[in-house]
């Protein structure tokens, strides 16, 4: 059974800030909240990623979306999996509500975008959001989880994350934004 | 100092092809080995493997993401490893085979088949 320590996560604010969100206080998360938002951030990356399907044509920007669907719809299968195997319930929580209320907005802003401007605010928002989730998840889901097989599925995503970070550097790059 | 007769030469040479013949033979006597490579944090361990012809490698996804380990030149494929999925591949030609993860292309290895 996990346990309901309740943790400080400052972090909380940047990981909101980081997918649009205007507003975060400082959030306390316990094991099942911290689970409620992995497993949401993950699904709202897909979300993303499906929106980047339906209107890039840049082959970088597709191979990256179809890695974010294949690789968090894995890690989140794996979150299921556990879940069921503890016989718990993820927690909502603010930090989930603000990620999801952010991410909507940011879908809004991207949705009136096309071509070139849709392909960058995709892969700069894609960047950004990995560094700060994996900001997040080293620096304050991973040291405050406190059931093992949570913290060992937390410490095996942040590899599949961090690669994705590194893709996404690569795809910035790639499309020249800046430029 | 004793000079070979054409006869000797004759018999030697016999005896060299004779000795010839046969090695191939014991190179067949040799059992097939069964190598491992593991894909772990993103990479393949090892990232270059030596082996012989008639060995199998076997891949073994540690990791949460999928992956593959796909022939650049599209000879062979493990096709998807999930998480702690396997797959064996026999390699019985003698050659150089770089290959990938099609789902991360960054990922790359080799495997060198070398003869006896």
């Amino acid at each position: 059974m996990l346990n309901a320590l309740k943790t400080t996560v400052a972090a909380a604010a940047i990981v909101v800030s980081a997918v649009g969100c205007a507003t975060a206080e400082q959030a306390k998360l316990n094991d099942l909240e911290i689970a409620h938002t992995a497993y949401t951030a993950g699904n709202l990356d897909i979300r993303y990623a499906h929106m980047a399907l339906a209107v890039s044509e840049n082959p970088a920007v597709l191979d990256f979306a179809r890695t974010m669907i294949r690789d968090h719809t894995a890690v989140n299968e794996a979150a299921v999996a556990l879940i069921g195997k503890l016989k718990v319930t993820p927690q909502d929580n603010p930090l989930s509500q603000a990620l999801v209320k952010g991410a909507a907005d940011k879908r809004a802003a991207f949705g009136k975008l096309a071509g070139r401007a849709f392909d960058c605010a995709y892969a700069t928002n894609e960047l950004a959001y990995h560094q700060v989730v994996n900001q997040t998840v080293v620096g304050t889901f991973i040291p405050q989880t406190t059931v093992p097989e949570l913290k060992h599925l937390l410490e095996d995503a942040l590899v599949t994350f961090k690669a994705h970070e590194r893709h996404a550097e690569v795809m910035v790059k790639g499309l020249k934004c800046g430029t | 100092m004793r000079h070979l007769t054409p006869a000797l030469v004759r018999l030697g040479g016999i005896l060299l092809g004779a000795a010839l013949s046969f090695a191939p033979a014991g190179a067949v006597a040799r059992a097939a080995e069964t190598h491992r490579v593991t894909i772990e944090r993103f990479a393949y361990e090892p990232a270059a493997l030596w082996i012989r012809p008639g060995d199998t490698v076997e891949f073994v996804n540690r990791d949460l993401a999928p992956h593959t380990a796909t022939d650049g030149e599209g000879r062979w494929d493990t096709g998807r490893l999930g998480h702690r999925a396997s797959a064996r591949i026999r390699f019985d030609a003698a050659g150089t085979y770089d290959y990938v993860c099609t789902f991360h292309p960054n990922m790359r290895a080799r495997i060198r088949v070398v003869p006896q």
